[in-house]
């Protein structure tokens, strides 16, 4: 096995297999990290419910395989969790499942030396987009007739939404849920970065077969992975057939133009710029001053930060100073990931905000936050 | 990480809580949005076993609170709503040993859900939901998105509102002739404004009022607890003696806008208090009893619309009001024993967070709406939040105009004088506030009531 080979490969625990999503290889890698000591600890998603997952960082192989299976409608990024394990064990090592945006938080951390990417294990998941929780379950009760406690599986396949309960199997594709105001969180229609190149080894169901995940290795460390859990006996793998890897190209091309479609549809320029003005300060206006946005965001690694310094409650500001400094301040790092948006108390679309300012940002000084370590131009120095 | 309820007020948002918080986005209330004082839960300072203000062994002050509780008559026990509904009806159950009642302070009455906000076309709203209630806002902002037609009564402009009526002291009366319709009604009803809230109350369709509540459980300690005194009643009746000792279990009476009513706790022969946090009224208590924050126990919440959720921390609050009883020699309560009486007396028998169980709840409105003569008024503009000491506001609010004519320039402070003295603070200059009128945020020394006529020196 090499470094760019693609390969398929599955959990050879009957259990795991079972449970886990697409053979349940993520979660053996993860177990098989801490059993090879090839890491301190795991982050992982613990499933409450199919619309609630909860982040834990564990050293028990138990707890991580009790993490097995995909959960699409918690969308959460664990790049804050990864900094906290790097505040408490500077020199420990750690491993992860990371969807793209997940990676490219990490990677923008890692250059801000928060978070030690050699010590890092980042198993990238193929992502074609997370669902937000409740308008999911609404969703389900509209579009699908199904009762939200019955569902016991769901799964993204061929452009379509798939749930299923211990009676029947509904499949609706995601365009006609979108139009509905239902599907994936907004920041994920217009993602284009589907596959997490930036990580050691990304996974996916695109080009597998039933019970199997496709791999690509990226790395020297996601090498590193997969041989040790071959070694420990916990996965079994074979080349991916030609006709696999067409599939995960093509499907990988659709999300690609889906996503730009979005993008076209959601950034509508506002040429005029008092006009812009206007936009920015109508949505602000509403903010409750609460800070969700800035704890919560994955490329912000301030310990004393501007944003919150430089503001008072006191001012008569109709956009608060705590908003300009951090669109300013994130637009070359901001990767689009929707936590910001997720989170707010008052609904405001910061996530478009902050994308409106980043893609102008990150287009003039040809700068993709989260894909490699290039250094972002705000910190360059003449 | 634990799942809990934050404790800031009772909407009953969710959230995950270790030693840092997390976003639980399945949240039926708040889908894992949290306002500023949700934020900040994991920053309290704990309370310590005391008795009188020395620190103690836990099982001491246990014993002391027992035997003040045998040993002294007329006992009020005062719960706001700050527990589950396991202690608040374990602290019921402590207060009949005695013969007496636990007092919540505030009506019980469970009006409309949360769906019944989004799905309204017309809303009149008394609260400024920016910073009173701030989780409300997301679905008053979804009606409006939607084509709802949105009044505010309020003291000053509010942002979301299509149409702001400036309420005035001078001219209170006017919420008299409100046109409710089939409106819906946001209301906040809490101890300090009981009076404004039988008004609106009595004047709509019941059905119709979202009816908001400042403590975590409010509403579950008003269907588990029968006393029906206001917090100014308590106050006076411990003034006249009728009252002499008094347990608060995470209730804080400095909520009163006017601190010389305080005074009346200096003629108690014995002050127990409960709490997590450690503040200045541990520091007047003879006992203090150190309880688990709200966030570290488990239990049953009922929020506003009267919805059972669950807050699952690692410790069974109910420990300390259980040793009591059993020092007392009564009967001892297990959590299990109270979980199922709880869920008997909510008329469920699981509790499922997506369903709003049924509730009645029956109002008693009492009091009469006050009169304010002309002349300008300080009005303390109350939040949950700040009875919970975790948020700095420490300005005023001012229209333009009153800053124009007394001449204020920036970085100034406004110069105030009431009945009680004079005060100097630092102010905001806001939209549509009556020229007449100081808003405040923070309880300042000069208040006597939550309206408070004043000249400017």
């Amino acid at each position: 096995m090499n470094i760019g080979d693609r390969i398929v490969a599955w959990s050879k625990d009957e259990e795991i297999k079972k449970e886990g999503a697409s053979g349940g290889l993520v979660t053996s890698l993860l177990t098989a990290a801490l059993k090879g000591e090839l890491v301190d600890e795991v982050i992982a998603l613990q499933k409450v419910s199919e619309f609630e997952g909860v982040p834990i960082r564990t050293s028990n192989v138990d707890e991580v395989i009790k993490c097995s299976g995909s959960l699409h409608a918690a969308p959460i990024n664990l790049t804050k969790f990864a900094v906290r394990f790097f505040e408490a064990h500077p020199d420990g090592t750690l491993a992860l499942p990371a969807k793209p945006c997940d990676a490219r938080g990490i990677i923008e951390q890692a250059k801000r030396k928060k978070i030690n990417l050699e010590k890092t294990y980042l198993i990238g998941l193929n992502c074609g987009g997370t669902m937000p929780p409740i308008t999911t379950m609404k969703m389900l009760e509209k579009m699908y007739e199904i009762n939200p406690d019955d569902v016991i599986e769901e799964e993204i396949e061929r452009g379509k939404l798939i749930f299923k309960t211990e009676k029947e199997e509904k499949a609706i594709s995601i365009d006609e849920l979108e139009e509905a105001g239902y599907g994936r969180r907004e920041n994920c229609r217009y993602c284009e970065t589907n596959i997490p190149v930036m990580t050691d080894v990304a996974c996916g169901n695109w080009g597998a077969g039933k019970n199997e995940t496709f791999v690509e290795i990226f790395t020297e460390k996601g090498l590193k992975l997969m041989n040790n859990a071959i070694e420990l006996g916990l996965i079994e793998t074979a080349p991916a057939t030609e006709k696999g890897i067409k599939i995960r190209e093509k499907t990988n091309s659709v999300m690609e133009k889906v996503a730009k479609k979005w993008h076209k549809k959601i950034f509508v320029p506002i040429e005029d710029r008092l006009e812009r003005f206007h936009y920015y300060m109508d949505v602000m206006e509403d903010c409750i001053d609460c800070e969700a946005c800035k704890y919560v965001c994955p490329v912000c690694a301030c310990d004393e930060s501007k944003c919150i310094d430089f503001y008072d409650p006191m001012d008569s500001h109709k956009i608060s100073i705590y908003h300009l400094v951090r669109l300013l301040h994130i637009s070359d790092s901001c990767i689009g990931c929707g936590q910001c948006t997720d989170v707010c108390p008052a609904e405001i679309p910061l996530t478009i905000l902050h994308r409106r300012m980043a893609d102008r940002i990150q287009a003039k000084y040809d700068y993709i936050p989260g894909m490699d370590m290039k250094i972002p131009p705000s910190f360059e120095v003449e | 990480m634990n799942k809990i309820v934050c404790p800031g007020c009772n909407l009953g948002c969710g959230l995950y809580m270790n030693d840092v918080l997390y976003f639980r986005k399945n949240a039926p209330v708040n889908s894992g949005k949290l306002c500023k004082f949700g934020m900040k839960l994991h920053k309290y300072e704990k309370a310590l076993p005391m008795i009188g203000g020395k620190e103690e062994e836990l099982s001491n002050v246990i014993s002391a609170a027992s035997k003040k509780l045998a040993e002294t008559k007329d006992f009020a026990f005062v719960s706001f709503g700050n527990v589950t509904c396991e202690e608040q009806l374990a602290f019921t159950k402590l207060a009949s040993t005695v013969g007496s009642d636990v007092y919540t302070c505030i009506p019980g009455f469970v009006g409309a859900d949360i769906e019944k906000i989004r799905q309204s076309t017309e809303i009149i709203t008394f609260i400024d939901p920016y910073t009173t209630y701030p989780l409300i806002l997301r679905h008053m902002l979804y009606a409006k998105e939607n084509g709802a037609k949105i009044t505010s009564y309020y003291w000053k402009k509010i942002r979301i509102a299509d149409e702001s009526v400036i309420l005035n002291p001078t001219e209170i009366d006017k919420i008299k002739s409100i046109d409710f319709g089939d409106s819906l009604v946001i209301l906040d009803l809490n101890p300090l404004n009981l009076e404004f809230s039988n008004e609106i109350i009595n004047s709509c369709n019941r059905e119709n009022i979202v009816c908001l509540k400042p403590f975590l459980n409010s509403t579950g300690a008003s269907l588990l607890s029968g006393g029906e005194k206001s917090i100014y009643q308590i106050l006076d009746e411990i003034k006249e003696k009728k009252i002499k000792g008094l347990y608060l279990l995470e209730s804080d009476p400095r909520i009163v806008p006017d601190d010389a009513l305080l005074s009346a706790l200096d003629k108690l022969d014995v002050l127990i208090v409960q709490q997590s946090a450690h503040n200045s009224l541990s520091d007047r208590a003879n006992i203090v009893l150190p309880n688990d924050r709200t966030f570290e126990g488990k239990g049953t919440v009922l929020n506003f619309e009267g919805r059972a959720l669950e807050t699952e921390g690692k410790t069974e609050g109910i420990k300390i009001i259980s040793e009591i009883l059993k020092s007392a020699g009564k009967e001892e309560t297990s959590y299990d024993s109270l979980h199922a009486e709880v869920l008997s007396k909510l008329g469920i028998t699981e509790i499922d967070e997506y369903v709003v169980p049924e509730h009645n709840l029956v109002y008693k409105p009492e009091t009469e709406l006050k009169k304010y003569e002309g002349g300008s008024h300080l009005i303390y503009v109350y939040t949950p939040f700040l009875w919970n000491n975790t948020i700095d506001r420490d300005f005023v609010e001012i229209s333009p105009g009153l800053a124009e004519s007394l001449n204020l320039h920036k970085d100034g402070l406004l110069k105030m004088t009431s009945s009680k003295g004079s005060a100097a603070v630092k102010y905001k200059i806001v939209e549509d506030v009556p020229d007449n009128v100081v808003l405040s945020p923070m309880k300042l020394p000069i208040s006597t009531d939550v309206i408070t006529p004043i000249e400017f020196k």
